[in-house]
């Protein structure tokens, strides 16, 4: 069984809870479905959850897409119009004991859950292949310099909020909201462009599921 | 549903039921998975220079043979304050040891020493100081025991610095959380800033863990 990868289709107009009952019945194609829709989202999630640490959040998202599939194969989903509650909190748990089998602290906040290892290691934020390395170099290359880099390097890399980074460098909160929309709208120019990273983030999740088959 | 809260989520800023709710609904939005993917990348890219910046630094010291006169120079005077930043890193080092000695060997409490504790922020913000210390007018020793927050207590070792618009190229150090998740350092009042500093405390790759805003006061002040 071979999934597609990426952004909901168009076509795609299966509601959530269509999907389940067809994945119940053993229909490939919802399976298909399923995947194709919440790969990325969930692996986007879990890469934000994991402070960007690559490999864990794919091989999380793996695992979730593959025990949240099993369940619907089972008839176990309770809610099936909440599919992708089930999935996100299977993601989130899965996670939880990844961290969990590593022997690093884990600490819950509600729902909220912070990893204490996991920042230590953002040094080695895995730039797991020269592709991605590439990008990131290019994605660097493309961003304003100067004052606009630095406006963005307060406000992602020391958490500076918007008013202090406005405060501190003269900017109205226009200017501001000016530098972080150019700054996204390079970056998804860049994504465009390299049509292969979206392949190359999420085919290591795809390929194991499609081993699982 | 606006950008900000992609930021805001990015920037670890919402609170629980406004991640569960962003989540929920970005896991069934196309354009928030683009907006995260775009600030996701973003954050990482700037991440990645500033790793790739100090890589580059260190490895211009061995790259001068062929280039031009004025890039040699740079590297030069790159070479040259990293060697003066390794100085004073070490000078403060040693005469941190110094002062920790002096201090532990004390057996009776001297008026010279002032000791402060730098507590876990409980407040919001970024304008309200997580301590606010009073120096004395005469040179003096102080203590900092400062309670680090839960992601910094993990770590073997880390960076601290203190950032102050009133004192640019600011003190740093190197230290280590203790098993209560206390570290402690002696500092000369007189290399301490006044007004508000913030206490920067970063793992040994230069992520930045977690920002505390201290304020010093001169004698005198209110």
């Amino acid at each position: 069984m071979m999934y597609q990868y990426g952004h909901e289709s168009a076509e795609s107009t299966l509601e959530p809870a269509e999907i389940v009952k067809r994945v119940q019945v053993g229909d490939t194609s919802a399976e298909s479905e399923f995947v194709k829709r919440y790969s990325r989202s969930l692996l986007l999630m879990l890469k934000k959850r994991t402070n960007g640490d690559e490999s864990v959040a794919e091989e999380c998202t793996q695992e979730a897409l593959l025990i949240t599939l099993a369940k619907m194969r089972a008839g176990e989903i309770r809610k099936p119009e909440h599919i992708s509650a089930f999935l996100r909190q299977t993601g989130i748990y899965v996670t939880v004991n990844y961290y969990r089998k590593q022997n690093r602290f884990v600490e819950f906040n509600h729902d909220n859950v912070i990893y204490l290892g996991a920042q230590s290691n953002m040094a080695e934020v895995e730039i797991n292949s020269e592709q991605i390395r590439l990008i990131l170099n290019e994605v660097l290359s493309k961003l304003p310099v100067d004052r606009d880099r630095e406006i963005l390097h307060r406000f992602f890399l020391l958490e500076y909020s918007k008013e202090k980074v406005c405060e501190d460098l003269d900017l109205s909160p226009g200017q501001f909201n000016r530098v972080l929309f150019r700054a996204r709208k390079r970056i998804r120019k860049i994504i465009n462009k390299n049509k292969p990273l979206e392949a190359l983030l999420l085919s290591e999740v795809l390929d194991t599921i499609k081993c699982h088959e | 549903m606006n950008s900000s809260l992609t930021y805001r989520y990015v920037r670890n800023k919402l609170l629980p039921a406004e991640v569960e709710e962003y989540e929920q609904r970005m896991l069934d939005s196309p354009e928030l998975q683009d907006e995260l993917e775009e600030v996701l990348l973003l954050q990482q890219a700037l991440q990645f220079g500033k790793t790739e910046s100090v890589k580059l630094q260190d490895s211009a010291t061995w790259k001068t043979g062929g280039r031009p006169a004025r890039i040699q120079w740079a590297l030069a005077a790159s070479v040259t304050i990293l060697l003066a930043s390794a100085y004073l890193l070490v000078s403060s080092w040693s005469e941190k040891s110094v002062l920790i000695n002096q201090v532990a060997s004390l057996s009776k409490p001297r008026p010279d020493v002032l000791v402060a504790t730098v507590k876990i922020m409980r407040t919001a913000g970024n304008s309200v100081p997580d301590s606010i210390i009073q120096l004395p007018d005469k040179k003096t020793t102080v203590m900092l025991e400062i309670e680090l927050g839960s992601r910094s207590r993990g770590a073997r070792s880390l960076l601290f610095s203190f950032e102050s618009e009133n004192a640019p190229g600011n003190l740093s150090w190197v230290g280590s959380p203790d098993k209560g998740g206390l570290t402690t350092v002696a500092i000369n009042s007189e290399q301490i800033p006044l007004g508000l500093v913030w206490l920067i405390v970063s793992a040994t790759d230069g992520a930045v863990l977690e920002r505390r805003l201290l304020e010093f006061k001169a004698s005198g002040q209110d």
